[in-house]
C-alpha cells in the first residue's frame, strides 16, 4: 500500500507538469487550431533560464522566478510574431507543423549554444525535509506544484469568465469568424494565447527542474507527454487536458513501478496513438463535442 | 527527338552521369562515403516527398521505417543466414507491410493528428530498438556487406554506383507517376478530397497506397544503409532523422520530386561544410529550416534560381 | 410508377438548428427536376444527404429502388450519382483537361503499378482519356479552356468544369448545386441548353438547385419548393407559378 502510495504520488507529480503543458498546448490550440510543438522547448527553456538567474547572476528567488517566466512569454511573443504571423493567412496546416517543428528545433539550438550539453538543477521553492504522509515520502517542491496548477486553473476560470478579454478570447476559440465580425482582433488574441502558452510551459520547467535536473534535449519527449496528456483528456477543454495530465503521470509511475522503468515512455506512445486513432476527441468529450468547441 | 532531350528521363540521366563522374573523378573515399550517405538520404526522402509533395499527407516517423528496414534487414542476414541482397528486399516488403497497420488508422487523421501520429509511431521503434534491439542502446556490428551474384560490394565505388542506380530507377518511377492521371488524382487530394470522393474514388485506398510506397522506400534505404555502413544502434533512427528528411524535402521544393535528390545533397553536404562549427549543427538546421519556411516555401533552388534571374535582369 | 430517386420522411439538425424536417422528394426518370427555395431552406443539405456527404437523423434515401442511406459517398458515385458544388470544388493546379481526366479515371481505374511503369507517355490508356476529356469538355464549350490552369478560369466557367467533371462519370443522376450562379443572362441562356441537351440526348436526370427562375421555369419539368425544411408545395413550374403560398413564401420574402 505505501509502495503504492509513493508511485501514486510520484505520478501526481510529474501528471501536474504534464498538465501544465498540456494546458500551454491548449491554449494556443483553441485560438488557432495549431499544435505548437515547440512546447517542450519552452519547459527547457524555464529551467534553464530559471538556473542562469539564481544560479549564475544571484538573484533572489522571487526575482528569477518572476524573469524566468517573463522570458518565457518573451520567448513565445518572438515566436509568434517572427514564424507564425508571416504564414498565419496562407493557413497551410502543412506549413503550420513544419514552422512549429523548425522552431523547436532552432530553439534547441539556442539552448545548447548558451548552456551546452550538461544537466542543470537548483534547489526547491522551499528547503526542508520532506514530509511523509501515510508513510509515503512527498518532497516539499510537490506541494509548491499543487499550489500553482491550483492557482493557474483559478486564474484561467477567472480570466476566460470574468475579464472582457478573455471572455473575447473565448468567443475566438468558438468561432473565429463571428468573433472577427463581432470587432474583435483576432491576431491579438493568437498573440496572447503564445505568451501564456509560453509563461505557463516555462513555469513546468522551472518548478519540474529542482525534482529532475533539466538539459537542453528534453524537449522533444516533453512535447510528445504534454501533447498526450491533451490528447487523452480531449484538446478543447481546459479542464480535460489537466486532467489528462494527471492521469498520464498516474499510469506512467505505476506502469514504471510495478512493470518495468523502460516502458513508461512506450506506455505513453502507446496511449497517444491508441487515443488518436481510435477516440481522438479524449476521454471526456465526445467527438461531437470536441467539434462543437472547435467548430 | 527533340522532346526526347527535354523529357525528365534524359534529365534524370544526365544527373545520374554527373554524380557518378564526381565519385570517379575524386575517388576520395571519404567523398565517395558521404555521397553514398547523400544517395541514401536521396531515396528516404523520395518516398518522403512522394507522400508531402504529391499526396499532401505528413509523417514524421519515417524514421521508424529506416529503423526497421536496417534492423531487419541486418538480423535476417547475420542471424538468419539469409543472403543479403533477399534479405534487403524482405526487410523493405516487410516494413512496407507493417506500415498498413499504421497508416489505415493514422490516415484517417489529418494535419496536425497525422503528424503526431507518425511522430509516436516512429518514436516507439526508437524506444524499442533501444530496449529490444541486438546489444540495446549500444548496438551491434558485423554485419555481412551487400553482395550481388557472388560479387561481394566492398568498394565504396560500387556501392555508390549500387545507391544512385536504385536511387535513380525509383525517381524515374516516381516521375512516372506523378505524371500520370494517378499522380495527378494524388495532387488532387491537396485541394478538394470531398469532390474526390463525389466522383467515386476512394481516398482511403489512395493515400494508403501511397503511404505504404513512401514507407518501403525509406525502409529500402535504412536495409542499404546497414549493410554500408555494417555496425547499426538506435541513436541513427531517432525522430531528428524524419526532421532531416522533412528538412530535404522542404529546402529542396516540395512541389517538385527533384526536391529529394538536390535536398538531400544539400542537407548531406552541410555539416561537412560546417564542420568546424559542429557543436552548433542543431543552432544551424533550426536557423536554416525555419528562415526557409518564412521566406522560400518553394525550396532554396527555386528562390535561388529567381535571385539569379532578377541579378540578371539587372545586367542586361 | 417506379421513381429512379426517392427521399422519403428525411430530417436533419445541426446542434439544435433543424435544417430538414421530414422532407419527401420523388424525381421520375429522364426528368429535370428544380428544387428552389429561399436561402437557408435547406437545399444544399438535401444534396448533400442524397450524395451521401451528410448522413440524416431520420428517413431513407432509395436509388432505383434500393436503400442507399447508409452508403458513402464514393459508392453512390458509382451507382451513378453525380453532383456538383455551390461553393467550388474543383481541383486547383491541375488543367481543366486534366481535371475531366480524373473523372474519368476514377470510372475505370488501371492502378498503381501500371502508372508506376508506364507513366502517361507510354500508356495508351492515358490518350484514350485524354481524347474522351477532350469530348465531355466539348459539351459544356469548354474546349478552349482545356489547357488552363482551372483556378484562372472565371467562376461560371468552373462551374461549367464542374458539370463537364461529373457528366464524364456517365450518371444517371445528377445534382447540380446552383450552377447559374455567377453566370450572366447569356451564358445562362447557354447553359439551359446545355442542360436540355443533357437530358434528352444522354438521358441524365438531372435535380437542380437554382435561384435563376427564368431558368427554372424553361427547362424544368417538376418543380419542388423548400421552404424551412419543408416542402412548401409541388408541381409543373406552371402550377408553382400560380401557387398562393408560393408567391407568399417569396413575395413575404422580398418585402
Amino acid at each position: 500500500m505505501e509502495l503504492f502510495l509513493q508511485y501514486f504520488f510520484s505520478g501526481l507529480t510529474v501528471g501536474a507538469i504534464y498538465a501544465l503543458i498540456a494546458l500551454s498546448f491548449n491554449i494556443i490550440y483553441n485560438t488557432t487550431s495549431i499544435l505548437n510543438l515547440a512546447q517542450g522547448e519552452f519547459v527547457v527553456l524555464g529551467g534553464l533560464v530559471m538556473w542562469f538567474f539564481l544560479e549564475k547572476l544571484k538573484l533572489p528567488y522571487g526575482t528569477s522566478f518572476l524573469l524566468s517566466l517573463s522570458i518565457g512569454g518573451l520567448v513565445g511573443l518572438a515566436m509568434e510574431r517572427l514564424t507564425i504571423r508571416p504564414v498565419l493567412k496562407t493557413a497551410d496546416p502543412l506549413l503550420l507543423i513544419l514552422i512549429t517543428i523548425a522552431f523547436s528545433i532552432l530553439l534547441r539550438g539556442v539552448l545548447m549554444f548558451l548552456f551546452g550539453k550538461e544537466p542543470y538543477g537548483y534547489p526547491p521553492l522551499s528547503e526542508g525535509e520532506p514530509i511523509v504522509l501515510w508513510g509515503a515520502v512527498l518532497q516539499r517542491q510537490v506541494i509548491w506544484i499543487f499550489i500553482f496548477v491550483i492557482l493557474i486553473m483559478i486564474f484561467l476560470y477567472v480570466f476566460f469568465n470574468q475579464t472582457m478579454f478573455g471572455r473575447a478570447m473565448k468567443a475566438c476559440a468558438i468561432d473565429r469568424v463571428s468573433a472577427k465580425l463581432m470587432g474583435i482582433k483576432t491576431t491579438q488574441m493568437v498573440m496572447v494565447s503564445f505568451i501564456l502558452s509560453g509563461i505557463f510551459a516555462s513555469l513546468a520547467g522551472i518548478l519540474i527542474t529542482p525534482i529532475t535536473f533539466v538539459e537542453y534535449d528534453k524537449g522533444p519527449l516533453l512535447t510528445i507527454k504534454g501533447f498526450t496528456s491533451a490528447i487523452l483528456g480531449g484538446l478543447g477543454s481546459n479542464w480535460g487536458v489537466m486532467a489528462g495530465g494527471f492521469l498520464l503521470g498516474i499510469l506512467e509511475s505505476l506502469t514504471a513501478g510495478y512493470i518495468h522503468s523502460g516502458l513508461k515512455d512506450v506506455l505513453a506512445l502507446l496511449i497517444l496513438l491508441t487515443m488518436l486513432l481510435f477516440k481522438p476527441a479524449g476521454l471526456f468529450q465526445t467527438a461531437e463535442q470536441a467539434r462543437l468547441r472547435k467548430l | 527527338m527533340k522532346k526526347l532531350f527535354h523529357n525528365y528521363y534524359f534529365s534524370t540521366l544526365l544527373f545520374y552521369l554527373t554524380i557518378l563522374l564526381l565519385g570517379f573523378i575524386i575517388k576520395d573515399p571519404y567523398v565517395i562515403t558521404i555521397l553514398i550517405f547523400a544517395g541514401l538520404n536521396a531515396l528516404s526522402a523520395l518516398g518522403l516527398s512522394l507522400l508531402m509533395g504529391l499526396a499532401g499527407q505528413i509523417s514524421l516517423g519515417q524514421n521508424g521505417f529506416y529503423g526497421l528496414g536496417a534492423y531487419l534487414s541486418a538480423i535476417f542476414a547475420l542471424n538468419y543466414q539469409i543472403p543479403v541482397s533477399l534479405a534487403v528486399l524482405l526487410s523493405a516488403l516487410i516494413s512496407s507491410f507493417l506500415a498498413i497497420f499504421l497508416a489505415i488508422p493514422a490516415l484517417r487523421l489529418r494535419g496536425h493528428y497525422l503528424a503526431v501520429a507518425t511522430l509516436g509511431f516512429g518514436e516507439i521503434v526508437y524506444l524499442l530498438l533501444n530496449e529490444w534491439g541486438p546489444g540495446g542502446p549500444s548496438g551491434f556490428g558485423n554485419i555481412p556487406k551487400l553482395s550481388i551474384g557472388g560479387l561481394v560490394l566492398e568498394d565504396p565505388l560500387s556501392y555508390l554506383v549500387l545507391t544512385w542506380t536504385i536511387f535513380c530507377l525509383f525517381f524515374l518511377l516516381l516521375q512516372n507517376l506523378s505524371r500520370s492521371t494517378f499522380g495527378k488524382t494524388l495532387h488532387a487530394l491537396h485541394s478538394s478530397e470531398v469532390a474526390l470522393r463525389t466522383l467515386g474514388i476512394n481516398i482511403l485506398s489512395l493515400k494508403l497506397k501511397i503511404f505504404i510506397f513512401s514507407a518501403f522506400l525509406t525502409a529500402l534505404s535504412g536495409a542499404l544503409y546497414a549493410h554500408f555502413i555494417t555496425f547499426l544502434s538506435p541513436a541513427n533512427f531517432s525522430v531528428f532523422y524524419s526532421v532531416l528528411l522533412l528538412m530535404m524535402v522542404m529546402l529542396g521544393g516540395i512541389h517538385t520530386l527533384w526536391g529529394a535528390p538536390l535536398g538531400a545533397l544539400f542537407i548531406t553536404l552541410l555539416p561537412e561544410v560546417l564542420r568546424p562549427f559542429k557543436e552548433y549543427d542543431v543552432l544551424i538546421y533550426g536557423f536554416i529550416l525555419t528562415i526557409s519556411l518564412i521566406f522560400f516555401r518553394k525550396g532554396i533552388f527555386q528562390a535561388l534560381e529567381k535571385g539569379i534571374k532578377y541579378v540578371l535582369s539587372f545586367r542586361s | 410508377m417506379s421513381f429512379l430517386l426517392e427521399v422519403s420522411h428525411l430530417s436533419k439538425a445541426f446542434g439544435g438548428h433543424e435544417v430538414l424536417k421530414g422532407v419527401n422528394l420523388r424525381i421520375k426518370q429522364g426528368t429535370i427536376h428544380a428544387l428552389i427555395g429561399p436561402n437557408g431552406a435547406g437545399k444544399t443539405t438535401l444534396l448533400n444527404i442524397i450524395n451521401g456527404l451528410e448522413t440524416p437523423n431520420k428517413g431513407r434515401v432509395f436509388f432505383k429502388g434500393k436503400d442507399i442511406t447508409s452508403l458513402a459517398p464514393e459508392k453512390r458515385a458509382k451507382l451513378g450519382i453525380a453532383r456538383t458544388f455551390q461553393l467550388l470544388e474543383v481541383f486547383s493546379g491541375l488543367t481543366v483537361l486534366e481535371n475531366v481526366m480524373i473523372s474519368l479515371y476514377a470510372k475505370n481505374p488501371w492502378g498503381f503499378f501500371k502508372s508506376l511503369f508506364l507513366g502517361d507517355y507510354f500508356n495508351p490508356q492515358e490518350r484514350d482519356l485524354r481524347e474522351k476529356a477532350l469530348f465531355f469538355l466539348k459539351e459544356v464549350n469548354l474546349l478552349p479552356r482545356a489547357h488552363e490552369e482551372v483556378q484562372n478560369l472565371p467562376a461560371g466557367e468552373q462551374k461549367l468544369l464542374e458539370i463537364a467533371r461529373a457528366i464524364a462519370l456517365e450518371p444517371e443522376i445528377l445534382l447540380l448545386d446552383e450552377p447559374a450562379a455567377g453566370l450572366n443572362n447569356r451564358e445562362t441562356r447557354v447553359l439551359g441548353e446545355i442542360l436540355k441537351k443533357l437530358c434528352e440526348n444522354k438521358k441524365i436526370t438531372i435535380l437542380l438547385v437554382e435561384h435563376d427562375m427564368e431558368l427554372v421555369m424553361k427547362i424544368s419539368q417538376h418543380v419542388t419548393v423548400l421552404n424551412f425544411g419543408e416542402v412548401l408545395a409541388e408541381g409543373t413550374p406552371l402550377e408553382i407559378q400560380k401557387n398562393p403560398e408560393v408567391i407568399r413564401a417569396y413575395l413575404g420574402e422580398e418585402t
